[in-house]
């Protein structure tokens, strides 16, 4: 209820403050009300555009009860198979820009779906993938292809992979991979970063097969060796498949919340840079340039330059951190008070520069207050040492984040990898 | 102390499991695991006269093997399109690991990892294309190392 009646108010001053620049801008007659994106992004009136998906943080996109976790983002798309038959809709897919690619459980998928999924194979024997991140965890499972639908786009071919722990060749190869929707907490992840396919040239026949992702299966003997994989067979970023301009990257929108956390929250995930009326940044946005081969830049924070990324699909900020203000519990930050930093985000090559400002508080208050979104949380990739800086989560909130896809370009903002904000 | 200068021995071929010299092991191990496993490995100078580095890269991952003067290896650290075998890499730990991964399995949503036990720590952090991860021994490690030259 709180976080509802946060947004409606939200909408509403956005709406204002929207309609009042459209007003000082066009002489044409009032259409039906646009669609207040948050801070500031107005989509065209009257159609919201088939570019626009409902993004939710713990909310309407996502599950519900105990197979969710704070600070997830959500969205729903639809997948069928490569004819365009035995379509769903899946949803509490977590919107990760940390990865590359759609993956669903397959305890969630049809029977009649996943049969008909063509089965990506490399010497007639079919690929399956193990997939990591960066706290150890694990997927396990085949590669498909289907054809995927975001929003209203035009669906897209793509190969992506069902998670099944009990696929062909599994203990031996990924041990400990997620077993079920419970333990991961979503239905799957929508990997939307920076970069077209999960591997890129590391994974394809120019490269070793023991590239340690991808392996063919003998489901007989129940045996998978390494393979290699060609970059249009490997699991792909469903935005860079789109052909009709949307292609170039993406924006995630949500809108501001209390610093002391909310229950929920609707924003939209907004396909293409450019490309339409309704995804033109604001010319204050400025490009930081991510490198060619990590999609990473650099944090400067406490007087230490930090590999960077802005990852979506981490659910606080995570950083190494030095000092004594900012104590552990289990992992999470909990100062006695609040507390605020800045750090430096830096480009790669000459690109942009800036400082963003933040604030840590005690991830127990947050969490015991019950809520389910901060933009206040974090922990530490190790007292005192060298690591990461991850901007998760928290950074979205309150803000349009731009994403520029590797090699494609956008007029106002680059060619990617890029973030911009 | 066996001089190290920069050796490349380019035995670059398939490597079908990934068995590196562990935490707490020794040059001797590495020297061997590198001709049983056919990666390349290369010992690199240090900044610091307390350790070398070795550096050993296989197909997507390159791990490097941080040895005190009395040849012990006190840290690993990786890079690269996955984690290593967790257990591999801690050897002699890994018991002390699976009983503290057991009791501290971390939630879902988080990309990073910190998981302290008592002879090692272990960190993993990282994203898709780029995973990351170190393990130590406070104990083995020399005096006067700078913790954030173990990257």
């Amino acid at each position: 209820m709180k976080s509802a009646n946060l947004s409606i108010v939200l909408s509403a001053l956005i709406l204002l403050t929207a309609c009042g620049k459209n007003d000082s801008s066009t002489t044409t007659p009032p259409d039906p009300p646009a669609i207040p994106l948050p801070n500031g992004l107005v989509l065209a009136s009257p159609t919201p555009g088939i570019n626009v998906i409902p993004l939710s943080v713990n909310g309407t996109q996502c599950g519900s009860g105990a197979n969710s976790y704070v600070n997830k983002p959500c969205i729903s798309v639809t997948v069928c198979d490569p004819a365009g038959n035995n379509c769903q809709v899946i949803n509490d897919l977590l919107v990760d820009t940390g990865s590359y690619g759609l993956r669903v459980f397959s305890s969630v998928l049809s029977a009649p779906l996943k049969a008909a999924m063509t089965p990506v194979t490399m010497s007639s024997l079919p690929v399956a993938e193990c997939v990591r991140y960066g706290d150890g965890s694990k997927q396990w499972g085949p590669v498909r292809k289907a054809n995927v639908q975001l929003g209203s786009e035009p669906p897209v071919s793509v190969s992506m992979q069902i998670i099944d722990s009990s696929f062909t060749g599994m203990s031996a190869k990924c041990a400990g991979a997620m077993t079920s929707v419970a333990a991961g907490g979503f239905n799957g992840i929508i990997g939307v970063g920076l970069f077209n396919e999960d591997c890129g040239t590391g994974c394809t026949p120019s490269s070793a097969a023991n590239n340690g992702l991808y392996f063919k299966c003998d489901t007989v003997a129940g045996t998978c060796t390494g393979t290699n994989l060609s970059l249009a067979n490997q699991v792909s970023n469903p935005v860079g498949a789109l052909t009709n301009g949307d292609q170039n990257g993406l924006i995630l929108a949500l809108p501001d919340i209390a610093s002391a956390g909310t229950s929920s929250v609707e924003g939209y995930l907004v396909l293409g840079i450019d490309s339409r009326d309704n995804n033109i940044p604001d010319p204050a946005i400025r490009t930081f340039q991510a490198d060619t081969a990590f999609g990473e830049f650099t944090t400067t924070f406490q007087g230490y330059d930090e590999a960077s990324f802005i990852d979506s699909g981490s659910n606080s900020f995570a950083f190494p951190y030095t000092g004594s203000v900012l104590t552990d519990c289990s992992g999470w930050f909990c100062p006695s008070s609040p507390q605020q930093f800045s750090a430096v985000t830096t480009g790669v090559g000459n690109s942009a520069s800036g400082t963003i400002a933040f604030e840590i508080r005690n991830f127990l208050t947050f969490y015991y207050a019950g809520y389910d979104v901060s933009k206040t949380i974090g922990g530490s990739t190790g007292t005192n040492l060298s690591g990461m800086f991850d901007w998760g989560l928290p950074f979205y909130v309150g803000r349009n984040v731009y994403h520029g896809i590797e090699g494609r370009t956008s007029a106002s903002l680059g060619t990617g990898p890029y973030w911009a904000y | 102390m066996k001089p190290f200068s920069i050796l490349s021995l380019l035995l670059l071929s398939t490597v079908s499991g990934t068995a590196f010299a562990s935490l707490g092991g020794t040059i001797d191990s590495i020297d061997r695991d590198q001709t049983a496993i056919r990666a390349t490995h290369r010992t690199m100078r240090s900044a610091s006269p307390l350790f070398t580095v070795h550096e050993i890269q296989s197909t997507g991952l390159t791990m490097k093997e941080f040895v005190g003067q009395n040849g012990v290896i006190f840290a690993i650290s990786w890079s690269g399109n996955r984690h290593p075998e967790i257990a591999e890499v801690l050897g002699t730990y890994a018991d002390e690991f699976r009983q503290a991964d057991a009791s501290s399995r971390p939630p879902p949503g988080a990309r990073s990892r910190q998981l302290l036990a008592p002879r090692m720590r272990l960190h993993t952090w990282g994203h898709t294309r780029h995973l990351q991860g170190r393990v130590f021994d406070p104990d083995l490690m020399p005096k006067g190392v700078d913790i954030r030259e173990i990257r």
